[in-house]
């Protein structure tokens, strides 16, 4: 707003200007009261930014824009862990992972899983927040079994899994029971990316219930009242007021979970490691198995550059066009 | 008030900056905060330092070192702490602080380590070769190695990096003696008879042999690398040598016929079909169930198998196609010593000692069945089945254990992992000619980026 404070800069300098001339002074220099109350403010803003402010921006710019900003230098680089030179090779990481076919793979396999978790964590935990959205225990009870699996490290989650998904395991078993025969769901290379997808939904599925329970907590019970003495079934309620103004939660669930799963990676080591051959490999694992145990760091950084740009890209496309549907009332 | 919360802040700031830099003289044992435990701030040295430091520092002088170690069922942490307090016993000046790599793989995590100046004075059982080409290791001086029996095996171009214990056979064919008597087979020699043997197996309703996967895609490997090392490795010893120098492929007959012949087992279903679902622990207890007949695996089986009384054992080596004995042989060794260590000698010294404390060999050899070296001593009452695998070794011809050699016959960085995935890809179909080319490309890819 640089014209607004035009006039109050004219202000302030007539009344500067008339107090020295009172004094016989033309000098447009400020009075030594104003003065040294101009430099206390100021020096309480600086004070106040070092006390509030410059240590959180420490914290942020050594521990989140500085590991960025050299992960974006490594790629331009042939970075070797094991050695303490490296040249700049400007684009030629870029250029060889347009050529890596493997590479194209593991985006193609975390772009499946991220699709199939957002979608249907997303229905789950709507399903789930409307079952238990009443108050008795019973319904208590409910909301902390479902979000029981979120508090699980996803190592042991992937652990217990493996087990539970082998030839033998729990579910082959009750398929079974059932008169259905079961598959090598972990073996199976049509399959494999479907089981590590559906154990990540089972975990993040009470993240999901617990943003849509708040949520739907938050819709005022008047609107439904309003829908009652219109005569609205649970449908029409749920379809022209629950879903629209559940807008915020399924934006908050959507870009959280499509961030966690383009950097899905504990479960997959821990399911599969990233096999049979290289058929649940993902993005993360591939950054990490090129850097460490082929040692080419600066390779491993352009496939976490191109990461990063995809999430960013991918985050702010979907924010925009879900914000589009948020209802404000 | 606010110029004391000012200044309160600003020595916050400060703690953090210092915090961050590096720092060699505290001394955590807490295995998450390997930077306080660690000589960041060692001086650049080489071999012929190390010599300097030999000549003139006594052996007792104080030293602080920090030892990369790795637990496992086998190698508790109890394991580690006796022989650390063993050896701070014996010499009260030298101070050892433990860092506990967080998982069993213990190269990535010394990878980490050296890449963020925070590499250990000693480390033990990690991948040599992914460190020799950067100097980042020690030479183990002469004298130090004069006392360590078979340390010469792993030289690299002349020079040893890690110091043995022991030895391994990867792989045997271990076996399940009385599914082998219910079907009328016996330990076949020729690869005419282990296919008839799979035939009697198939015939009386047993699954001749077990493989895993899951996430420890080495447990696919075991036959493979056997029939590698046994059909490859008897024709050109040097073949890893001539890998690296070029003058052979993957895709070369002698290798890819060699993986048509593991490939053949799998096209007549004589695996079991849930191999790559199942890890290396599951694949173990599999066979210990019952729910295979043959289990090609290292020698370290031989504890876990004398542990149990569920099933009855036996081992044969893998047989090949004129009916003698080949024995892939890796001689393997925990201790190496970092080239940028304050103290040299202390920790070569603790390399050494640590190498050959008897106890601490009786131990590996109970726990992980190490098999002794020659001129190496070890006061143990070995099980028939332990002693049945020593003894076939003086019975065959000793090669090296393909995907697990040591010193200038080790595979270049990152390889073992991409043979494993070959390996899985062609189990699920793939085409054997399609994937060694893959294989080899990968070979010069991964070269040409670590030069």
């Amino acid at each position: 707003m640089p014209n607004g404070n035009k006039p109050a800069l004219a202000v302030n300098k007539s009344l500067i200007k008339g107090k020295h001339e009172e004094k016989g002074s033309d000098s447009l220099l400020l009075p030594s009261s104003l003065k040294s109350r101009g430099v206390k403010k100021l020096n309480n803003k600086t004070t106040n930014f070092f006390l509030f402010v410059s240590h959180g921006l420490f914290i942020y710019l050594t521990f989140v824009i500085m590991p960025i900003v050299l992960c974006i230098y490594y790629s331009f680089t042939n970075f070797n862990p094991l050695f303490k030179g490296f040249k700049v090779i400007g684009f030629q990481n870029y250029a060889d992972l347009l050529k890596d076919s493997a590479f194209g793979h593991a985006i193609v396999v975390t772009c499946i899983i991220a699709l199939i978790v957002t979608i249907a964590a997303n229905a789950m935990g709507l399903l789930s927040a409307l079952l238990v959205n009443y108050k008795s225990w019973v319904y208590n009870a409910s909301r902390t079994i479902f979000f029981t699996p979120q508090v699980l490290s996803p190592v042991v989650v992937g652990f217990i899994w493996s087990i539970m998904l082998t030839d033998d395991g729990v579910l082959n078993k009750l398929l079974g029971y059932i008169g259905l025969s079961g598959t090598s769901w972990l073996a199976n290379p049509s399959i494999v990316v479907y089981s590590i997808a559906a154990v990540i939904v089972w975990q993040s599925m009470g993240f999901c219930t617990v943003v849509f329970l708040a949520t739907l907590q938050s819709i005022p019970s008047d609107l439904y009242e309003a829908a009652k003495i219109d005569g609205c079934n649970r449908r029409q309620k749920f379809r022209h007021i629950t879903y629209p103004l559940l807008a915020p939660g399924i934006t908050i669930n959507t870009v959280m979970l499509l961030i966690s799963t383009f950097k899905v990676f504990d479960h997959v080591v821990v399911l599969t490691n990233g096999g049979p051959g290289t058929t649940s490999e993902t993005i993360s694992l591939k950054i990490i198995n090129t850097a460490f145990n082929e040692n080419q760091m600066g390779y491993a950084s352009s496939m976490a550059v191109v990461l990063f740009a995809l999430i960013g890209v991918i985050s702010i496309v979907v924010v925009t066009g879900l914000k589009r549907r948020e209802v404000e009332y | 008030m606010k110029k004391t919360m000012l200044l309160s802040l600003v020595l916050t700031v400060m703690i953090v900056v210092a915090g961050c830099g590096k720092n060699s003289s505290t001394s955590n044992n807490s295995p998450s905060e390997p930077a306080a435990t660690t000589s960041a701030e060692a001086q650049p040295s080489s071999s012929s330092a190390a010599s300097e430091s030999a000549s003139s520092a006594p052996e007792d002088q104080p030293a602080e070192l920090s030892v990369l170690v790795f637990e496992s069922p086998n190698l508790t942490a109890q394991f580690w702490d006796g022989a650390i307090k063993r050896f701070t016993d014996k010499h009260p000046n030298i101070k050892i602080n433990k860092i506990v790599s967080p998982d069993l793989d213990r190269t990535k995590y010394a990878k980490q380590l050296l890449a963020s100046g925070q590499f250990p004075d000693v480390l033990m059982s990690i991948d040599v070769q992914d460190f020799t080409n950067s100097k980042s290791l020690l030479p183990i001086d002469d004298k130090y190695l004069s006392k360590v029996p078979g340390a010469e095996g792993n030289a690299i171009n002349g020079k040893v990096y890690q110091l043995p214990w022991g030895a391994q056979t990867i792989p045997y064919i271990y076996y399940n003696k009385k599914m082998f008597a219910d079907a009328g087979a016996t330990e076949p020699k020729t690869w005419a008879e282990f296919l008839d043997v799979i035939a009697k197996l198939k015939k009386a309703g047993f699954t001749p042999l077990l493989n895993g996967g899951g996430k420890d895609t080495w447990a696919t490997t075991f036959l493979l690398d056997g029939i590698i090392s046994t059909d490859v490795f008897t024709q050109d010893p040097d073949w890893v040598t001539k890998r690296k120098n070029g003058e052979v492929k993957f895709s070369d007959p002698l290798f890819k016929n060699a993986v048509k012949k593991w490939k053949s087992l799998y096209d007549s279903k004589s695996f079991n079909s849930d191999g790559l679902s199942i890890d290396y622990s599951l694949l173990q207890d599999a066979f210990l169930k019952g729910k295979g007949a043959m289990y090609p695996m290292g020698s370290w089986f031989v504890a876990a198998a004398d542990a149990q009384k569920d099933i009855d054992v036996g081992v044969f080596t893998v047989p090949t196609d004129d009916g003698s004995i080949v024995i892939p042989y890796s001689v393997g060794g925990p201790a190496s010593v970092s080239a940028s260590t304050k103290y040299p000698e202390a920790a070569q010294m603790f390399a050494t000692e640590f190498v050959t404390d008897a106890q601490n060999v009786v131990e590996i050899v109970k726990s992980d069945a190490l098999i002794p070296l020659d001129g190496q001593t070890v006061d143990y009452q070995y099980s028939p089945l332990f002693q049945r695998v020593i003894d076939l070794i003086g019975q065959g011809k000793k090669v090296n254990a393909f995907s697990w050699e040591n010193g200038d016959a080790s595979m270049i960085a990152g390889m073992k992992d991409e043979m494993n995935k070959t390996a899985q890809n062609i189990i699920l179909g793939k085409s054997v000619d399609s994937e060694l080319a893959a294989l080899d490309a990968k070979w010069e890819q991964t070269s040409a980026r670590s030069k």
